[in-house]
């Protein structure tokens, strides 16, 4: 059997912020309007020799380690936002930058609220995908999407996805991000994303912490997040011809039977990755941000130091201990092979650090059990048809 | 907390050390000779245990349970 278990050792993701800012303001945004305020110092969009610099680190990176794959993401605030000089100039050094034998896999995640044909020809130049933040439909949008003056941005976004959906971009459309919002009806939601038929969906649990808890809502319970995902997760279990992957739930029936997530959301010994920012500085995941002003913040650039050197750092290294940068709650747990504590930032406490369970730890149990109890029935009668 | 109904109880059992290279050596040569349209008519499961027989496993699995189970 293959195995496509991350090279020990090595970082495979490498997020590039081509532009630091947004022309959404969006009112739940981790970058904006959480504690880390660091975006504030970032030039607007990255310059060429730190394009230069990052790509030959990458570059550097994956012919030490024989990678025979990088990702890149092009990320933000809006990374549109750079013009296509920028963005063209990320892709052709990346692509440049990496060994013969390591595949450069591109993909860009924006708004689409910028997004016409004149980028898609580009990334269809360069087979990079693209994937598109959608909360749903019209009201979910507004909730929380719209411009600093009020404007809603949903039409702006239907737009892009139509014509990300048309030929001959639809092979470049990747999928689309949601954020929960407890508000909004979820199996509404759901099948609001799938009319835009995504290869992938996945749902995103708001970035929150101990110190500064997601929203609740006295009427639905104690476990609200997995309450809401159960409904799409039974809808989309049930159906017969469903062609959307959800990652978040690909992913929990992969780690199940027995294999490796591909994402930092779930498992432990997650998949390593860094952040370039638009100045060149190295930082961990984006989602520390939410956690406290610098969380981030590693202290090196590519400038100055190699990929090697961030994977010391202990912000990067630390969730790619898997098991070990646990506590003893979630190492005793039944379910740890499975939810990995949560994602790194959701165990965060001020005072305490990252050593506690996810804020959603009672959610992520009870999803999983769900999960696993309809998994389960379903192996169990299928396997009594085996010849084992 | 909420406890998990018995059913769910007894899937979170499944969860811990048993591999799908197990399944291998119990239902034959290759985990991979598994054919998941066997296993279940779920697009979403044939999928995912496809995924575990391309790109490998480690830690616990579900589908070995059953078969040692019924060993």
């Amino acid at each position: 059997m293959s195995s496509a278990l991350p090279q020990t050792g090595s970082l495979r993701d490498f997020v590039f912020k081509v532009a630091s800012r947004c022309n959404l303001a969006c009112d739940y945004c981790y970058i904006y309007t959480g504690p880390d305020q660091t975006w504030r110092q970032r030039p607007r969009r990255m310059s060429p020799a730190t394009i230069d610099a990052a790509a030959m680190r990458i570059g550097q990176h994956a012919r030490a380690h024989r990678l025979d794959s990088v990702q890149v993401a092009l990320h933000g605030g809006e990374p549109l936002l750079a013009g296509p000089e920028v963005v063209e100039r990320v892709i052709v050094a990346v692509v440049d930058a990496v060994p013969p034998g390591t595949r450069a896999e591109l993909i860009l995640q924006t708004n689409g609220v910028l997004l016409d044909r004149a980028f898609l020809d580009l990334f269809a130049r360069y087979q990079v995908r693209i994937g598109i933040s959608l909360d749903g439909n019209r009201q979910a949008s507004d909730r929380h999407r719209s411009h600093a003056d009020g404007r809603t941005s949903y039409p702006e976004v239907v737009r892009a996805l139509h014509l990300l959906n048309s030929e001959p971009y639809r092979p470049l459309f990747a999928g689309v991000l949601c954020t929960i919002d407890l508000e909004n009806d979820p199996v509404e939601t759901y099948r609001a994303l799938l009319e835009f038929e995504p290869p992938t969906a996945d749902f995103l649990l708001p970035h929150a912490n101990w110190s500064r808890p997601p929203p609740r809502r006295p009427d639905l319970g104690s476990t609200p997040y997995a309450d809401w995902l159960i409904r799409i997760f039974d809808a989309w279990y049930d159906d017969p011809a469903a062609g959307t992957s959800i990652r978040f739930f690909d992913d929990m029936i992969q780690l199940m039977l027995g294999g490796v997530s591909a994402t930092e959301v779930l498992g432990a010994g997650v998949p390593g990755f860094a952040v370039i920012e638009t100045d060149g500085t190295i930082e961990a995941g984006d989602s520390l941000k939410s956690a406290y002003h610098g969380a981030a913040v590693t202290g090196l650039s590519v400038q100055a130091h190699s990929f090697d050197e961030a994977l010391e750092h202990p912000m990067i290294a630390g969730p790619r201990l898997g098991r070990d940068a646990l506590g003893p709650t979630c190492r005793s747990c039944p379910v740890v092979n499975v939810c990995g504590g949560g994602q790194f930032a959701h165990r965060y406490q001020a005072g305490a650090g990252f050593g506690n369970p996810s804020v959603y730890c009672a959610d992520l149990r009870r999803l999983i059990e769900h999960v696993a109890g309809r998994v389960h029935r379903d192996l169990s009668s299928a396997v009594s048809r085996q010849p084992c | 907390m909420t406890e998990p109904a018995p059913d769910e109880a007894d899937a979170l059992v499944d969860l811990s050390g048993i591999t799908l290279e197990r399944i291998a050596r119990l239902c034959g040569p290759s985990a991979s000779g598994l054919d998941p349209d066997d296993i279940t008519d779920r697009p979403v499961l044939r999928r995912a245990v496809r995924r575990v027989q391309r790109e490998g496993e480690r830690g616990s699995g579900l589908l070995a349970f059953f078969c040692s189970h019924l060993r």
